[in-house]
């Protein structure tokens, strides 16, 4: 299992168009990949559940990985994140 | 004979309707790559010719974003799980013109009202008031039929076949 934090320097958060992006990303690879703030956990292959967690600019969110591929899911999802986000 | 009577809250949803009235197109023709391009999965699209958005089938509220308020998420009982999204690029008004009556978790039924917006208002802020229907986990229901290319009556018009 591997994790990285990250701090949403989009000013307008994880809204529908970052969302779908990050769903397209986490479903490349096999590992589970979760998505946590604030203690509320939801994995980030589910569009609506990711949007619901009405992420915004300034907070923090973890990401969690684990699987067969989580040494590349990381790298991907980490790229991903400092890319989009 | 009451064996093959089913209560009808039990049979899974076959058919969504329109859930703003106006001119359906396909969601390939919707002017925003994150829709047309299917990023977040398939559905349909409807130009609207009025402001209250209801819900197209029974189901669940998944999502109602009370910040951005542009966005509902339904969960229906066949699994499919549907996106509603008012206008384009509509985060930036950080809920401006939107009223949300849908809440989360609520159960509600086909034609309930979840949220009304102010197309005039939409306009002049120099968004495109398109309403976006998207069956987020498409994948899951490859032989889904979504129709387009005609006038839509809220509530009563089928837009998706399951």
């Amino acid at each position: 299992m591997k994790k990285f934090e990250y701090v949403i320097k989009d000013e307008l958060g994880i809204h529908a168009r970052p969302a779908g992006l990050l769903i397209k990303e986490a479903k490349k690879y096999e590992s589970k990949i979760t998505l946590s703030k604030d203690g509320k956990s939801v994995e980030a292959t589910k569009l609506i559940a990711v949007m619901g967690m009405a992420i915004k600019c300034g907070q923090t969110v973890e990401v969690e990985i684990s699987g067969n591929d989580e040494d590349a899911a990381f790298d991907g999802m980490k790229a991903f994140f400092e890319a989009n986000l | 004979m009451s064996f093959f009577k089913k209560k009808a809250s039990e049979e899974p949803v076959k058919e969504l309707t329109a859930f703003v009235p106006g001119e359906v197109i396909p969601i390939t023709e919707v002017k925003d790559q994150v829709f047309s391009t299917k990023v977040l999965g398939d559905g349909v699209a409807i130009q609207p010719a009025a402001q209250v958005i209801t819900a197209p089938c029974d189901g669940v509220i998944s999502m109602a974003d009370e910040d951005s308020k542009h966005a509902i998420g339904m969960t229906l009982n066949n699994g499919a799980e549907i996106l509603l999204h008012i206008g384009l690029d509509t985060v930036s008004l950080n809920g401006e013109g939107f009223r949300v009556f849908a809440k989360k978790n609520a159960k509600v039924k086909r034609g309930d009202k979840l949220l009304e917006f102010d197309k005039k208002f939409i306009e002049e802020k120099g968004f495109e008031t398109t309403c976006v229907l998207v069956v987020t986990n498409s994948d899951d229901y490859s032989d889904t039929e979504y129709i387009s290319g005609m006038k839509a009556v809220q509530n009563e018009t089928v837009i998706c076949r399951f």
